[in-house]
């Protein structure tokens, strides 16, 4: 059957130098009027994104109502000094508002998901998502459940299994425990983040339509663990070589096997009897363990967001490539998780050594890798789908919900 | 009509919001109403009826109508006809984007702005914020620091109580002729062993910590110097302003910097509180120098102390880098030096 009905590239015409105009304004203003502008300003980013990305020679676009988003920003603003504000007299009740928050974030993901699909188009047609609440902490409960079980097993395991090496000091149990430590804790791990992961991702994007039609997720629970479990295998090994290196570089400054005595200046030193200078060249090896320890530290956390931003990009490939329209029509997701990774970690470099400057730039350039990476692939014609009754969505779920970080874009 | 003047009816694509397929029409301006035709029906709209929100880069200029269907204008060869009919009113902030030396100027104004803020805001608002909270309240809050610190890096002091008397007595007598009697009434001495080398503290709740390390590696008449800058951390709430300015830092940073918080902020906020630090570190020698000529004590003790400790100095140099969490020796020194040549200063002992 010939297909007269190509797939289309998405593209994204975003533009650094036009965004950076935008986020420099969006800053100043919401700096000038302590916060309320930001509700405007979400919304123009947003308009930009989504404006500047095409699909088959026409736009998306966002239509959020700031006013609406502002209200959201103030609850949010009311609960942060509320939680403050208790927490310098009575952490008790500070806690009991952490765990009120924790406890609403599947209502506010809900209303978030509403607010922000409802308000966006293409073509004049706008999005929709029709997740009940019930179902999303029916999901969590469930997901929490497991996740507990996970644990208390893993836990009665390691009790056994040390028990077991006290008993009688068997150096293969001990090794083999050792070893096998990191691996069970990186599987568990992964177990854990699929089942959160798939959780939300499939009960976000089964409930989404484009007008009058369903969007579905296909991929199963077991994609979503091996997925998870490369990831984490994959940082796991990065965390293992750098504790190697770490060890490596303090084992030698104790040793004294590298020359780490600062050059001490050519002026005669005040105190010049012995004890002091050996008390000098200790603290120096110190300072250079510390700051040893300090780039350690940067770079398991570099570690840690390079793993995250892996996971999402494989997450990404894994939802979209499985994903349908109208139960027919398919999307292919090509970025790879390498590249993705490569990006976001130079982002955040030049982000922190251009003291912010870069940021605009940074998310045109991951959300352009991003887009240019997906296509939508039609199996005949789009033109049957048309527009869907709705009814007005609340907007305050979607400042919680970014507040709290998360976002969720489609 | 010369061939400058924009076109009078314009080319759009009407989507109306139900199906998909979009309709090319043709757009034009009859006094004050939009008329297009889609097949045989005429359309006419009140251009103030209409909603234009805001387009960006190339995209095309989307007119949003009552209904909600939308009008979709090629932007470069529309841009200008739109606006002779007026349907496009540009907010403030997209003129300034089309207008390169205006926003260049917007962006100056903004850094200076931020900058000021950063350089003289904070401070204000955490000195504010310190002074108004009474003693007592911080002193609640803060009670925990003493014991969190001995649990970490300090150890029982191996002085005798001679040695520990005779420095309380040191404080008691420059306290004695303070004006800042009342305010420096909380305050308390202790001794501890620091692992972390010579050092001596001020807490927010009015402890002064002595370290048996600072001790044995100065000379006896420099230590109410160190006593002296000290009581100046503490009346002027040096250690609770850089809680609150850490704080404020921090979270301007992580605005700025948007989702990308944990490295730039911690890394920032370190950066900005030597900066901080060391104004404090001046504001302390500059009590404890007044208190000197207040009490008649010779300026060259402090003279003594500050050439002692920057010899102590591990990195060697004595000139202020911005890296610094203290101003360098020579700038101590030097600051001294000044006040020794006003003795307005000096009052009655």
């Amino acid at each position: 059957m010939l297909n007269t009905y190509p797939p289309g590239k998405f593209i994204f015409h975003g533009a650094g130098r036009e965004y950076f105009k935008i986020w420099l304004v969006n800053l100043v203003l919401t700096i000038a009027t302590l916060g309320i502008y930001a509700a405007w300003a979400k919304v123009r980013t947003r308009k930009y994104f989504y404006q500047s990305t095409e699909l088959n020679g026409n736009r998306f676009d966002y239509h959020g109502d700031p006013k609406a988003i502002l209200k959201g920003n103030l609850l949010v603003a009311g609960i942060a000094l509320a939680y403050i504000v208790s927490s310098a007299y009575s952490p008790g009740f500070s806690g009991l508002i952490m765990l009120t928050v924790m406890c609403l974030m599947p209502f506010f993901l809900v209303m978030s998901l509403r607010f922000h699909l409802a308000n966006s188009s293409y073509r004049g047609l706008r999005f929709r998502f029709n997740g009940d609440i019930k179902t999303a902490y029916g999901k969590l409960i469930i997901t929490i459940l497991i996740s507990l079980g996970c644990f208390v097993v893993l836990g009665m395991v390691y009790k056994i299994g040390s028990g077991f090496v006290d008993l009688e000091f068997n150096m293969v149990m001990s090794s083999v425990l050792v070893i096998s430590a990191p691996l069970v804790l990186i599987a568990c791990v992964s177990f854990i983040f699929a089942m959160f992961i798939s959780g939300l991702r499939l009960f976000v994007m089964n409930n989404a339509k484009f007008g009058n039609a369903d969007l579905n997720c296909g991929a199963r629970f077991g994609e979503f663990s091996k997925t998870t479990l490369k990831s984490a295998s994959l940082a796991g090994l990065a965390l293992l070589l750098l504790a190697i290196a770490a060890f490596a570089i303090n084992m030698s400054v104790f040793t004294g096997l590298l020359d780490f005595s600062l050059p001490m200046h050519d002026k005669p030193s005040m105190l010049d009897d012995e004890a002091s200078q050996e008390q000098a060249q200790v603290a120096a090896q110190a300072m250079t363990m510390l700051s040893s320890l300090g780039i350690i530290t940067i770079l398991t956390y570099l570690v840690l967001f390079a793993f995250g931003a892996y996971l999402k990009t494989a997450i990404d490939n894994l939802v979209w490539n499985n994903t349908m329209l109208a139960n027919q029509h398919q999307f292919k997701s090509t970025a790879s998780p390498m590249a993705a990774t490569w990006i976001h970690i130079s982002n955040i470099l030049l982000i922190v050594f251009t003291i912010g400057l870069f940021l605009p730039f940074a998310r045109i350039r991951s959300t352009r890798y991003r887009i240019s990476h997906m296509t939508f692939v039609p199996v005949g014609s789009i033109d049957d789908i048309v527009r869907e009754e709705q009814g007005k969505q609340k907007a305050f779920g979607d400042s919680m919900g970014d507040a709290l970080g998360l976002e969720l874009g489609i | 009509m010369s061939p400058t003047q924009p076109p009078t009816t314009l080319q759009a694509t009407y989507f109306n919001g139900q199906v998909l397929k979009g309709t090319p029409v043709n757009v034009h301006n009859n006094a004050g109403q939009l008329v297009f035709f889609l097949g045989d029906t005429k359309h006419t709209i009140a251009l103030r009826s209409v909603k234009r929100s805001e387009s960006f880069g190339n995209a095309p200029i989307v007119l949003e109508l009552p209904d909600g269907a939308t009008l979709e204008f090629d932007r470069e060869s529309s841009l200008n006809t739109l606006k002779s009919w007026n349907a496009l009113s540009l907010n403030w902030f997209e003129k300034v984007q089309y207008h390169p030396t205006r926003w260049l100027f917007v962006s100056l104004a903004s850094i200076a702005f931020a900058t000021s803020l950063y350089v003289q805001g904070l401070p204000m608002l955490s000195k504010w914020i310190a002074f108004a909270t009474p003693q007592a309240t911080v002193s609640a809050l803060m009670e925990d620091v003493l014991p969190t610190l001995d649990g970490v890096i300090f150890q029982p002091s191996k002085l005798d109580e001679k040695t520990k008397a005779k420095h309380q007595q040191q404080l008691e007598s420059l306290m004695e002729h303070s004006e800042d009697q009342a305010e420096l009434a909380h305050v308390k001495l202790v001794f501890r062993s620091s692992k972390i080398g010579p050092n001596a503290f001020a807490l927010p709740d009015g402890t002064i910590v002595l370290t048996d390390e600072l001790l044995s590696s100065l000379p006896a008449e420099t230590i109410p110097g160190v006593l002296a800058h000290e009581l100046g951390h503490v009346k002027l709430r040096h250690m609770t302003r850089r809680l609150l300015q850490n704080a404020m830092v921090g979270t301007l940073i992580v605005i700025f910097s948007g989702d990308v918080s944990i490295l730039v902020s911690s890394l920032g906020t370190q950066l900005v509180a030597q900066h901080y630090s060391r104004e404090f570190e001046r504001e302390a020698d500059l009590f404890a120098i007044e208190l000197f000529v207040k009490q008649g004590r010779e300026l060259a003790a402090l003279e003594l102390l500050h050439e002692k400790l920057g010899s102590l100095d591990k990195a060697g140099s004595r000139k202020t880098s911005y890296l610094d969490s203290h101003p360098g020796a020579e700038e101590r020194i030097q600051l001294i030096r000044e006040k020794q040549r006003t003795p307005a200063k000096a009052s009655q002992p």
